[in-house]
């Protein structure tokens, strides 16, 4: 049997009209539900009680005036000493580490603009060098 | 020389024909396109070599094909015909499914139902060429694009059509670069290509905790045989967002989900013996595959331009082709048709949305379907 006699035969039409619909509203009432998550989770949060919480230790900061280390020579000032104290050569590695260990901001972006400068200066043998005197 | 003579009778060479050639040149055409192209190349490898393997010509009755009880192929095959390895392969794809960008968006999900509609237009379009419930439920499914789903519902209702119903499915999820971008620029316009989609929100850890168990309740509730696949499917994605078995969510999204596809794809590969699969079914399931896989992507666009006509803000329409489940290469190939129009448009994160709401909606439909034909 071939054509619409077929699909009468095994029932085709009403097999895919109920899977096309069951499947649709399967995921609009799945989809409904998830945008509903927010405000479950939300409810969830309000209730559960916040665990107290120990009071966050002070941490070393910087001078204000160099968090946005865009005034060369202020942050030269700043850094330079403390470079000098990593030896006279060094490898970038150490003074991004030594940034960090101090809570200096932004590290990437002061190497790069000592780099950029010509502070900071690359040997033969891949090393770096300060080329400023701290004042 | 009379041993001699019988040994070269029971070569290969001997008992081979013309549909042994033909199948062996397909195989190499799947392991060229793998290598060379790197289309699909996880399954098309596989099974690419399973087909030179199952066309081997050899002498019946030794218990050495695919289809003689005992022999190792016939074990290896026992994965596919049971349906274990989809269900497996669904655990490796629950634990690989970030469903942050679907959970952002949630109206998304309505495009992954809407791709399914193939599926149900191709289940009437193989009963009118007179294939049987059980068959057309099972050549439909290749509409979802999703080969572990078409070969466990084969396995269900029409074991001996699993051949070329995975072949079909695989060979259509491969070449979606070809099928899918010629569609999607016929039902929309260059405006509508170059839609941007907001950044999604961020997603809390507890969305992400509660989806899998939602998403798991409220399907296999609706579609209860489609527990083998998405209950493993939840189960991986639990794993994976818990947090707390990150071992067990890894060791299912590598080592378990690679070990499954690979006997599934050369197993399946290996199933097309010459004298199974050349069939006149085999051509007609194939024409019906490239009808469902069309059908799919086009309805998962059209729908999403419908959507538009009651959306303040506006979805880009080919997402809905990223409805259908072949993840990730849909989601790609949106990507790659918003990216042509508008460099700057990334519709990837959206797309893989589309594409895991699609992987469930094609197991839903498995389930569906396996349910209307179980008796």
């Amino acid at each position: 049997m071939y054509g619409l006699d077929a699909i009468d035969a095994h029932n085709g039409w009403a097999m895919a009209f109920a899977g096309a619909c069951i499947v649709l509203t399967g995921l609009a009432v799945l989809s409904f539900i998830i945008s509903q998550f927010p405000k479950f989770v939300g409810l969830f949060e309000k209730k559960a009680q916040p665990a107290p919480t120990p009071p966050p230790e002070p941490q070393a900061q910087p001078p204000a005036d160099i968090q946005a280390p865009l005034e060369i020579s202020r942050a030269a000032d700043v850094y330079g000493p403390l470079i000098l104290a990593l030896g006279e050569e060094f490898k970038l590695e150490a003074l991004h580490a030594l940034f960090r260990e101090q809570n200096l901001p932004h590290p990437h972006i002061t190497i790069r603009n000592f780099w950029n400068a010509g502070l900071l200066q690359q040997t033969e043998t891949g090393a770096f060098v300060w080329t400023a005197n701290p004042s | 020389m009379e041993l001699l003579l019988q040994f070269l009778q029971n070569t290969g060479y001997y008992l081979a024909d013309y549909r042994h050639v033909l199948m062996i040149l397909v195989g190499a055409t799947f392991i060229y396109l793998s290598i060379a192209k790197e289309y699909e190349p996880l399954l098309l490898l596989p099974i690419g070599f399973g087909i030179l393997v199952g066309n081997v010509p050899f002498f019946k009755g030794f218990g050495l094909g695919i289809y003689e009880d005992n022999s190792v192929l016939h074990y290896l095959y026992f994965g596919v015909t049971s349906g274990c390895y989809p269900s497996i392969v669904f655990l490796g794809l629950g634990a690989m499914t970030d469903f942050s960008s679907l959970l952002a968006r949630p109206k998304l999900m309505l495009l992954g139902a809407a791709a399914q509609m193939g599926i149900f237009f191709t289940l009437l379009s193989a009963l009118a060429l007179g294939f049987l419930p059980k068959e057309a439920a099972s050549i439909a499914i290749i509409g979802g694009a999703d080969g572990p789903t078409s070969i466990f519902l084969t396995a269900k209702l029409a074991p001996h059509l699993i051949g070329p119903i995975a072949i079909a499915a695989y060979s259509y999820m491969a070449l979606i670069p070809i099928i899918q971008p010629p569609i999607m620029r016929l039902l929309t316009t260059r405006s509508e290509r170059r839609i941007h989609m907001p950044d999604p929100r961020p997603v809390s850890r507890k969305e992400l905790l509660f989806f899998p168990i939602v998403g798991l309740l409220l399907c296999c509730f609706l579609a209860p045989a489609s527990i083998p696949l998405l209950g493993t499917f939840f189960f991986g994605n639990l794993m994976k967002v818990s947090g707390v078995v990150d071992r067990l969510a890894k060791t299912a999204s590598t080592a378990i989900v690679d070990t499954a596809t690979i006997f599934l794809g050369f197993t399946v590969g290996a199933s097309t013996q010459a004298d199974v699969f050349l069939t006149g079914k085999s051509i007609g399931i194939f024409f019906l595959g490239a009808v469902a896989f069309s059908i799919a992507t086009g309805s998962g666009v059209l729908f999403a331009k419908i959507l538009n006509l009651f959306l303040k803000e506006k979805i880009n329409p080919l997402l809905g082709a990223a409805g259908v489940s072949a993840v990730p290469g849909s989601a790609r190939e949106v990507h790659l048709v918003g990216q042509k129009e508008d460099p700057n448009n990334f519709l990837l994160m959206h797309a893989m949305a589309c594409n895991s709401s699609g992987v469930i909606g094609s197991a839903i439909c498995a389930g569906i379907l396996w349910s209307f034909n179980m008796g």
